[in-house]
């Protein structure tokens, strides 16, 4: 069984360097026809290799699955340098997700740019595939650099002033904290002899107390993957990112290459090392930084005028609740990171992807400019709330379920006053959303705007099925958490 | 003796770095940045690190620096006039301010833990062949590097190649 489903596996790795290798070995004229075909593709069959692979591990009763080389699948775990677990499939999922909406609409006029950004995007979806599944916390950082790499690119993939200032700012804050995460990795090293994943469970949970230096790595640590996930006071990069970025890059940046990059790492590492060992300072410290996110993010949120600078602040909000729930140390709080780690890939995709529709029928996406949208796109007025009411946390959509675990964990960590806090920031999220409702599909007519015909095709039907996948997500949630219970995750 | 060459090596390779970041010429920088990584091989061979050090050797100081000279001279004709250098050094002057500070953060660090830069650590390196490190354990840092170098390749071909 481990090897047939080790063997589905490596369409992880094999699917997006096919695509790439196969787009730039067709014919010119092809090439420029399949790139849109090919990244939607290769972005389902990617979450179709997801959830079947997540079937196949609650049928056999494993939690993991770990595969090395296709001449020899039958390695032990201690030996494997690549792993799946319920996260990773999480994760992997996600990616998928993203990189089919972002291919879902036309957007670049020029077929030199669509074809720049395939290759870009398929190598920043094999880089994030690599980051989920590898087994060492080195190999983990050098797939984050090529993700790293690829994100600063298609930042500037107009080479126009505003995506190239962009990309600059994120690959200087990005080579920061490259050094913050290689000073940290280095600590960790010098401790405990290995990076890998096992060895350090192991080492942490037998090391108490931990040594000043592993505390110095997990600062270091934190340092890093906080710039990288945008974390307050890290964040100021961000917003200029999404807004100067072309629209699909904005979705694959804010969807799932910044949560991969920054929140999926300081997931992984803090259950992973931890091994269920107390480390009370390193939790404080995320605990602080995540509260102030949340406020900070919300806040500078409700003060922007441009709706896609408006989103990006809003999603920095939402990645203090994950940094929440990691800091609580328990298996609610790891669960209800992961699942809004789910949340918030999902809400970001529609969100931004309404943005994008926003974008490509009035040639704006500043709200000033912006109102009574709804009558000429009534289906992205709705598609929009959806998303933001998800990721302010309210019923029946998959927010609602993954803040009431972090709330949840975060009291039973003997918090409760930052459970509450947290509870009340939800309100802040509601009302950025009003505000993006009122100013953009709905307040007075603008007159410029009065013969805007709505956008079709891929991009609402995209908009359309995630939203849809809010709601049904958040109806089998009481399901889905059965089934990682099964899993032996808590 | 070793400690004493290290120590020598890590101050040049400080004021190498510095020289890269401070120079208003590209080639000045070029050439500091291959001293810096000619002295980082050294560095790692006393550490015991051969290969890493082989390594850094070829492929920093060989092959980098020569991408980088290359460049240099094929765009020098469409360069603009390079920056004087007071204008150079006035804007990265807090530079050195900024490594004195990192310095001092981990001569702190090393205070407190107790750690020290005694290359006795290399005999301490295990003995493992470097071809089984190399395809047995690290076989995802290779799949590693091969996409980095498309990615690589394809952000300088966007990057700088001209549109159609």
């Amino acid at each position: 069984m481990s090897a047939s489903l080790a063997s589905l596996m490596y369409a992880f790795i094999g699917l997006p360097l096919l695509a790439v290798a196969g787009l730039n070995l067709a014919g010119r004229r092809l090439t420029r026809r399949i790139c849109r075909p090919l990244g939607v593709f290769v972005g389902l069959a990617q979450m179709a290799v997801a959830v079947i692979s997540q079937l196949l591990l609650l049928q056999y009763h494993k939690s993991s699955v770990s595969f090395s080389q296709f001449w020899d699948m039958t390695v032990s775990d201690s030996a494997a340098y690549l792993r799946v677990d319920a996260f990773s499939l999480v994760a992997l999922f996600c990616i998928g997700m993203a990189v089919a909406a972002a291919f879902s609409f036309k957007w670049f006029d020029s077929e030199h740019n669509a074809f720049n950004f395939t290759n870009m995007a398929l190598l920043l979806m094999l880089g994030l595939n690599g980051a989920a599944l590898v087994t060492d916390l080195f190999s983990l950082y050098v797939f984050i650099e090529i993700a790293g790499l690829c994100s600063y690119t298609l930042t500037a993939l107009y080479r126009e002033e505003r995506g190239l200032e962009g990309g600059f700012k994120q690959l200087i804050l990005g080579a920061l904290a490259s050094v913050l995460i290689l000073i940290g990795l280095a600590f960790i090293f010098m401790e405990c002899g290995s990076l890998r994943y096992d060895a350090l469970a192991l080492f942490f949970s037998e090391e108490l107390p931990l040594p000043i230096l592993d505390y110095l790595a997990f600062l270091f640590l934190i340092g890093g993957f906080g710039i990288k996930a945008g974390l307050v006071p890290f964040h100021q990069w961000l917003p200029d990112v999404y807004e100067s970025a072309p629209a699909p890059v904005s979705i694959l940046l804010s969807g799932i290459a910044t949560q991969m990059m920054g929140t999926y790492a300081l997931i992984r590492i803090m259950s992973e090392l931890k091994g269920g060992a107390a480390d009370p300072v390193a939790d404080a410290i995320l605990l602080l930084l995540g509260l102030i996110t949340i406020f900070v993010g919300a806040l500078a949120a409700l003060a922007q005028k441009d709706m896609k600078r408006c989103l990006a602040y809003s999603s920095i909000s939402q990645i203090g609740y994950i940094v929440l729930g990691v800091s609580c140390g328990n298996a609610f709080g790891f669960i209800g990171a992961m699942l809004h780690f789910f949340t918030l890939t999902l809400g970001n995709t529609v969100l931004f992807t309404d943005a994008a529709a926003v974008d490509l029928a009035t040639n704006t996406t500043d709200m000033e400019r912006l109102g009574g949208l709804q009558k000429q796109m009534p289906l992205v007025g709705v598609t929009n709330l959806i998303a933001f009411l998800s990721n302010a946390g309210l019923p029946p959509a998959v927010g609602f379920w993954s803040k009431l675990l972090i709330i949840i964990a975060v009291w039973q960590s003997g918090n409760g006053f930052i459970a509450g806090l947290a509870l009340v920031a939800g309100v802040l999220t509601v009302a950025c959303c009003l505000k993006v409702q009122r100013k953009v599909f709905f307040g007075p007519d603008v007159e410029e705007l009065s013969g805007v015909s709505a956008p079709r095709g891929g991009v609402v039907v995209s908009s359309l099925t995630l939203s849809g996948l809010i709601v049904v997500a958040g109806l089998l949630i009481p399901f889905l958490l059965r089934m990682l219970q099964a899993q032996g995750l808590f | 003796m070793p400690q004493t060459v290290i120590i020598i090596c890590l101050i040049l390779s400080v004021v190498a770095g510095l020289v890269c970041a401070m120079s208003g010429r590209l080639m000045h920088a070029a050439l500091a940045l291959a001293g810096l990584s000619a002295l980082t091989a050294i560095i790692l061979f006393l550490f015991g690190a051969t290969m890493a050090a082989l390594f850094e050797l070829s492929c920093c100081v060989g092959l980098v620096t020569v991408v980088l000279a290359v460049a240099v001279t094929l765009t020098r004709p469409d360069s603009p006039e390079p920056e004087t250098a007071p204008a150079s050094i006035k804007r990265f002057s807090v530079l050195p301010l900024l490594l004195i500070f990192v310095g001092l953060m981990l001569l702190i660090v090393m205070i407190f833990t107790g750690f020290s830069l005694d290359p006795v650590t290399a005999s301490n390196v295990t003995a493992e062949p470097f071809r089984d490190v190399f395809w047995g354990t690290r076989q995802a840092d290779i799949l590693a590097q091969i996409i980095l170098i498309l990615v690589g390749a394809f952000s300088v071909v966007i990057l700088f190649k001209e549109s159609e």
